[in-house]
């Protein structure tokens, strides 16, 4: 409907409030995301806590311009790395998505994750769904007031120390505790630490379901990375049809019933709150809630599971399903394409970096005893965690030396060291400028060294 | 909720299905603005703040302010995050109006 046309547009500007109350499931897909839960949770809280030669294991010192990832030292210069990572990411979502569909939406999105930890917060202290829709139909009391601030409190509770972990991961943590418990808390750090409490509890606690409904992009364009060869979850209509309720041990054929027996406990564990009957819907997030109740009941009907589980298109049209096929390939060779040289760039890295420019204010100089003189900055950059004195060499086609003062250098763990160079050499051995190369090599540390090109001036005749 | 002679299935009291709730759609186009430009803003602070440190102009005439990393980084972020949302605003409003088909 045209928004310009002044028609009215009773159901798009106020929807009802009804809201959604997911019914607790239990099953085996359910069991795996608990388990993702508990995993990945527990990375997230846990790993700020862990230590490593004395200094947090994980920490982004952005004041520092350091990231730490237990015994790697990462600087701005290795800003490719985490590019470089970003894009793994994104490929590995591709290549997932196109194989077992949205795998990341049902069991491991934050998204999902943090909703999951709220719900159950939310069952504990307001009970099951029943119990939750009558509570809330419930005039005020004592009961009503006591689980509710229950439930909030759990919920602030729980942001808060997620707050507290984000902030973790950028300020050491006992640091923060010890400065949090002093009440002399860096305005950035409060700031940071109630932004993040706050956006948990708004995604997780309030929006829900709504994030991936209207928000999230990836659910957009997931479907591009779909084909008829990915694995959905989809109620299966051929047997489910036509649905109706049935005593047990009805006679299918003679009643002329499909499998479904109508219950709608498939819509009421929705946590987005659809009818999965309806055949696949962008909303579905793939959390096979449905698939768990629905074999509940194909047990206790009898009847054989599945009628609602994961499988695919070609599957349910009865063509032979594909698993290896052109776009599986493609991303496949990407993703292993780009870790391959992730991990080759990481063990390559060179934890010393030189870098030269030539001194601007002169082209070069000619000395009287018949030398050539070019100067150069040299900075020399130590990413190790310990200092290093360096001695800096230079190659070329002629007979170039270095004067004796800038030789040798001693750099601190983490810091750049500029120092001016001069080099010199026979004016017309060999005539005209050539390229030279920088070496810098650590003398207490074998191995430890970089090189650099630069370009050395001289006469032409 | 009665399935004839089937097993009790239900919550008792429960009627299902139930109407969804969502968000009206200005709060939906909120939230796309808001959201989106946060990621934007996120990528745009890395990458900015990858090549240039804030102290490397510390030495010159910058307000005092300046001196501190983590402040530079956060006021980078919001200025970010502040474009990004004026021009996803824009877009989605200016979509809206054009085709009428954004709802």
């Amino acid at each position: 409907m045209n928004t310009l046309s002044g028609a009215p547009q009773p159901d798009a500007y106020y929807v009802a409030e009804a809201k959604i109350y997911p019914r607790e499931v239990t099953g085996r897909y359910a069991r795996l995301r608990v388990l993702a839960v508990w995993v990945l949770l527990g990375l997230f809280y846990l790993t700020p806590w862990l230590g490593w030669n004395g200094r947090q294991a994980v920490l982004f010192d952005l004041p520092a311009r350091k990231f730490y990832v237990f015994g790697l030292v990462m600087w701005p210069q290795d800003f490719i790395f985490l590019t470089g990572l970003l894009v793994i990411a994104a490929m590995s979502l591709f290549f997932f998505t196109a194989l077992g569909g949205r795998l990341w939406c049902g069991y491991a999105c934050p998204q999902t994750v943090w909703t999951e930890a709220f719900l159950w917060m939310e069952r504990i202290t307001e009970g099951s769904r029943g119990e939750r829709m009558k509570l809330d139909r419930s005039a005020w009391g004592p009961r009503k007031l006591a689980r509710k601030s229950g439930k909030q409190a759990l919920w602030l509770t729980f942001s808060l120390w997620t707050g507290v972990t984000f902030v973790g991961y950028f300020t050491p943590i006992g640091t923060l505790l010890a400065t949090a418990a002093s009440l002399s808390l860096g305005p950035w750090e409060i700031f940071w630490t109630l932004f993040y409490g706050f956006a948990t509890y708004g995604n997780a606690g309030f929006l829900r379901e709504q994030v991936c409904k209207y928000m999230c992009p990836y659910a957009r364009f997931q479907s591009a990375m779909f084909d008829k060869d990915t694995l959905v979850v989809t109620y299966d209509a051929e047997r489910g049809e036509p649905r109706g309720s049935r005593g047990r041990g009805a006679d299918l054929a003679a009643e002329k019933l499909g499998s479904c027996v109508d219950c709608t406990l498939c819509v009421q564990v929705c946590p987005t709150g659809i009818d999965i009957r309806k055949g696949l819907q962008n909303e579905c997030i793939a959390c096979a809630a449905c698939v768990d109740v629905c074999d509940t009941v194909m047990d206790k009907m009898q009847y054989p599971r599945g009628l609602i589980r994961y499988t695919t298109q070609n599957a349910l049209d009865h063509k032979p399903a594909k698993v290896i096929r052109p776009r599986i390939i493609i991303y496949a060779t990407l993703l292993a394409t780009l870790c391959g040289a992730f991990v080759v760039g990481l063990v390559r890295r060179e934890p010393v970096d030189i870098d030269v420019t030539r001194d601007r204010n002169a082209l070069y100089r000619l000395l009287d005893d018949g030398h050539v003189e070019n100067v150069y900055n040299v900075k020399i950059l130590n990413k190790t965690e310990q200092p290093h004195r360096f001695r800096i060499t230079v190659k070329g086609a002629g007979d170039l030396t270095l004067d004796a003062g800038a030789a040798m250098v001693e750099v601190p763990s983490g810091e750049v060291f500029p120092v001016a160079v001069r080099v010199r050499r026979p004016a017309y051995e060999p005539l005209g400028s050539e390229d030279i190369v920088f070496e810098v090599a650590a003398i207490d540390l074998p191995g430890l060294s970089a090189r650099t090109r630069a370009r050395f001036l001289a006469p032409a005749r | 909720m009665n399935l004839r002679g089937s097993p009790d299935l239900s919550d008792g009291d429960a009627e299902a299905p139930l109407p969804r709730r969502d968000l009206p759609v200005p709060a939906r186009r909120i939230g796309v603005v808001v959201w989106c430009s946060f990621l934007a803003a996120g990528g745009g602070t890395m990458v900015l703040f990858a090549f240039l440190d804030p102290s490397a102009f510390s030495r010159g005439e910058v307000p005092e302010w300046w001196m501190s990393r983590p402040a530079v980084y956060a006021l980078g972020f919001f200025f970010f995050w502040l474009i990004a949302a004026c021009s996803a605003a824009l877009a989605v409003y200016v979509a809206r109006s054009s085709d009428g088909s954004v709802s």
